[in-house]
């Protein structure tokens, strides 16, 4: 940062033309700076859990069984199956258990 | 087809490969080491009975053994590569068929034609090897379904296990730079009389280049680079020496960027994979007569920003900030007349250190916690040529070693919007107080002229261990409001034996048939990791212990061995048990199973029982000259008795072994339609591996974050490879899983490589 060259995961930053190419700047707050970090997924790129994708999204392989790979999705309305919490729209995922899914709220 | 093999003087063709290495002595009039000799040609064979360098060679006596000698049959070596001799297993120089254990051997042009990017992954085509890697920066041998802490690894004979390695897998043998290998040598099945502790499962020795003396014939000079394209990776290597009659020194740097790991299709770019290393490796070889060696040798490794990517998730996220190796390491030999044959000593001071980082974005601090151990090392022993009535002449290896361990840790929280506020909290450090763990032992080992109809071996080690531990509150500290807080630890020191013992049999039958039936031991000594690791370990929160004891396995095997001029064929059964073997079991603290982080408590136990039983079984046969077909196949079956922490009232829980490896193999055609080309065609696979036990279901690594776990899919993949030789450069190129599919070895926390390729390109002066 002090030489000027963009740099790497992990490093303080204040913008994300700071960061290397393929990282973003996530800042701890609205004032503060940062670390160069990876950016969220978007809706379609593939995942591994739900963590790597898009706040307001979800990963797929959620709604299959042990299925590691699946893609950032939408998360679901009421009454569709779900996995976790953030599987739904709500927030509220009832009923699924490690071998079972259960249904958004 | 069986070769005449004559023995000759020591230095005949035999070249130095390591440190472990006899002592040449100088004869400029000897050939290249490895010249590729002419079929029914006398080629050299290490020898129990030749005499000493300097003495008189023994009258040639020319015995009739199968022919092994190097690589695959037919196979065209390397002329500037040594002989293939193995020495992990007995400690003397011996041909990888002639062996009385169950060995691997891969050589630098095995791990160059594989485009291995590390020296884990140079063992992927391994037979009997299983390899899982939870980041690129890391890769865990797993032996007859033992890992981590349970395999001994070693770099030219020195302990790269610690008083700290952990349970489940590590990254230390990554710490090996793979373009200073010059031999990989895995020993399968205990190996704890020769090298005491930790070796369980097996022995990973990494032998790496020595420098030649001018009688030996070497490059001078080398450069090698190789880059891939799943990583957009770069790595490059020099190295190069001065060879007198007397004095020989090399050295060598290595520099090595990896990015991001690009899986099959279904996963594309992997996140937090990529990471650097340098390395740097200085050797000095000096003749000071009388038949004595002195070996000087330092190696250091810096690699840096290795995530760990099962770990991470942006705002979120782990890694390895730096992992540092340093090893000086003296070694003097000696050959002689005298009572004994070779002479050996060994000093050795190791500097192992690892700073692993935690970001939380969101919590606006980095967490650091680093480790640094320091291991002083002295290891002396003797081969005495001995004759036994009825049983021929034989080699008597006795000798001692003694490691201490001195284990220093830290813990800091760091503000990422506040750069000057750094908060020390030892408190939280990973090993607090700075413990310390010594150990010293005493080893014999007989083995007969394994040329003989029947040979035998056998072999016995004392040892004793004392880890010296702190006063350890942590664990009260952090539930000091628990209805029944944790107790307070006091400071001790832990003592413990260990005995370790082997015999063995092994019988030439009719047409190049050999039996061989070992049973061996091996021991463990709890660890500093083992009694104090508190925090995110594998797949929980691991909460320290005092109530565990040594680990002891018992291993019967029984193999045979068919080696002929077109073919060899090996296949091996090995039944290990187990009492008290230590692994994480769930527990409950305070009441709660998980941490506010939602990771399940773990704790370390001494199981009640465990066993293993494995089948290795592998081939090679060349049905023409210029083709060559090979394949291994290994199945292992594991299961362990232990008890329900979360609920001591339930009964015993009987379950499979944790990590255990699927059926997996490889199959591999080779055409070399000239003598500077070959072309390779290669399929590796593992079908799924369904039999979990309670802590694997815990791990992401192998049960997903979906529903219904059953395992780690199954999974094939081809890999395409050709290279060509001139004169003193060769290139390689390696076409990675052809058919772009999505896999991960068992346990694993990454996926392999998707297609890609794999260029390696390599001068000589």
């Amino acid at each position: 940062m002090l030489t000027g060259c963009p740099v790497g995961l992990g490093e303080r930053c204040a913008a994300s033309d700071e960061c290397l190419g393929g990282l973003t700047c996530r800042l701890v707050d609205a004032d503060g700076p940062g670390l160069c970090d990876y950016p969220l997924r978007e809706e379609g790129e593939p995942c591994t859990t739900d963590r790597e994708c898009e706040d307001s999204l979800t990963c797929s392989n959620h709604f299959t069984a042990n299925q590691r790979y699946g893609s950032c999705v939408q998360k679901r309305p009421a009454a569709e199956a779900c996995f976790v919490n953030r599987d739904c729209q709500s927030g509220v995922c009832q009923g699924a258990t490690a071998e079972a899914l259960g249904a958004c709220q | 087809m069986l070769l005449a093999v004559t023995s000759l003087s020591a230095d005949g063709g035999t070249a130095p490969v390591g440190p472990e290495s006899t002592v040449t002595a100088p004869s400029p009039d000897h050939g290249p080491p490895g010249a590729d000799p002419e079929p029914e040609s006398t080629v050299t064979a290490p020898s129990p009975d030749r005499g000493a360098p300097g003495a008189n060679p023994a009258p040639e006596s020319t015995v009739t053994v199968p022919t092994s000698d190097r690589g695959p049959p037919g196979a065209d070596p390397d002329p500037e590569s040594p002989l293939t001799t193995v020495v992990t297993s007995t400690r003397s120089e011996r041909d990888p068929m002639e062996q009385p254990r169950a060995v691997t051997v891969l050589r630098a042009e095995d791990l160059a034609r594989r485009g291995a990017r590390t020296t884990p992954e140079a063992l992927l085509e391994s037979e009997g090897v299983f390899l899982q890697r939870t980041n690129p920066g890391g890769g865990a041998p797993i032996l007859r379904g033992l890992l981590g802490q349970h395999i001994l690894l070693l770099v030219d004979g020195v302990r790269l296990n610690n008083a700290t390695v952990r349970s489940g897998p590590n990254q230390f043998l990554n710490t090996v730079d793979p373009f200073s290998v010059e031999q990989l040598e895995v020993v399968r099945g205990p190996g704890s009389v020769l090298y005491g502790s930790d070796a369980l499962g097996g022995v990973v020795n990494v032998r790496t280049f020595q420098p030649r003396f001018h009688s030996e014939l070497t490059p001078s000079l080398l450069l090698r680079g190789q880059g891939g394209t799943a990583d957009t990776s770069l790595q490059g290597h020099l190295r190069a020496g001065v060879s007198l009659r007397d004095t020989a020194v090399a050295a060598a740097i290595t520099g090595r960027d990896f990015n991001d790991l690009t899986g099959g299709g279904q996963v594309g770019l992997q996140h937090y994979t990529a990471y650097e290393e340098a390395d740097a490796t200085v050797k000095l070889r000096q003749r000071l007569g009388f038949g004595t060696e002195l070996q000087l040798q330092y190696q250091g490794v810096r690699q840096s920003n290795a995530p760990r990517l099962d770990r991470s998730t942006p705002g979120d996220f782990r890694r390895f900030s730096d992992q540092e190796r340093d090893l000086g390491h003296l070694r003097l030999v000696s050959r002689g007349p005298g009572l004994f044959r070779q002479l050996s000593l060994d000093l050795s001071l190791h500097r192992q250190g690892d700073v692993t980082d935690r970001f939380r974005i969101s919590r606006d601090r980095i967490e650091s916690d680093t480790a640094t151990v320091w291991t002083s090392g002295l290891r002396a022993e003797g081969t005495l040529p001995v004759t036994l009535w009825g049983l021929g002449s034989g080699d008597l290896v006795v000798g001692g070693d003694a490691y201490y361990d001195r284990v220093l840790s830290g813990f800091t929280r760091l503000s990422i919007s506040d750069p000057d506020t750094v908060q020390g909290r030892p408190q939280d450090a990973r090993y607090p107080g700075a413990p310390t763990a010594l150990s010293g032992g005493l080893f014999a080992l007989l083995s007969t002229d394994q040329r003989r109809p029947i040979a035998y071996h056998l072999g016995l080690r004392g040892q004793a261990n004392s880890t010296r531990l702190p006063e350890d509150s942590r664990l009260r500290d952090l539930f000091v409001s628990a209805a029944e807080p944790p107790p307070v630890f006091p400071a001790t020191s832990v003592l413990t034996t260990g005995v370790a013992a082997e015999a063995g049999v092994r019988a030439h039958l009719a047409g190049g048939l050999q039996a061989l039936v070992n049973l061996g031991t091996g021991f463990r000594a709890p660890n500093v990791d083992d009694f104090l690791r508190l925090g995110a370990e594998g797949p929980g929160f691991v909460v320290p212990t005092r109530e565990l004891h040594p680990e002891q396995s018992f291993t019967a095997e029984g193999g045979l061995r068919w080696v002929h001029a077109q073919a060899r064929v090996q296949a091996f059964y090995a039944f290990t048990t187990l009492p008290g073997l230590i692994g994480n079991a769930p527990t409950a603290v305070d009441g709660q199973t998980l941490n506010p982080d939602g990771l399940p408590y773990l704790i370390h136990q001494n199981r009640d029982q465990a066993s293993i039983h494995a089948v290795e079984l592998s081939a090679e046969v060349q049905p023409l000259p210029t083709l060559r077909l090979g394949g291994h196949l290994g199945w292992t079956h594991g299961t362990q008795v232990l008890r329900d922490l979360t609920d001591p009232a339930q009964p015993l829980i009987r379950e499979p072994l944790s990590r255990i490896p699927p059926l997996n193999g490889t199959a591999r055609v080779t055409y070399d339609p000239f003598s500077f080309l070959f072309l390779e065609g290669v399929f590796r696979g593992a079908t799924a591996q369904t039999r979990l036990s309670g802590s694997d279901r815990l791990d992401t690594r192998m049960c997903a974050e979906a529903p219904g776990c059953t395992g780690t899919p199954a999974f094939g993949v081809l890999h395409a490879r050709v290279g060509t030789r001139w004169k003193n450069l060769s290139a390689s190129l390696s076409f990675q899983n052809l058919t772009d599919a999505t896999y991960r070895t068992h346990g694993s926390g990454v996926d392999e490589a998707g297609r890609s390729v794999v260029l390696s390109l390599e001068g000589k002066l």
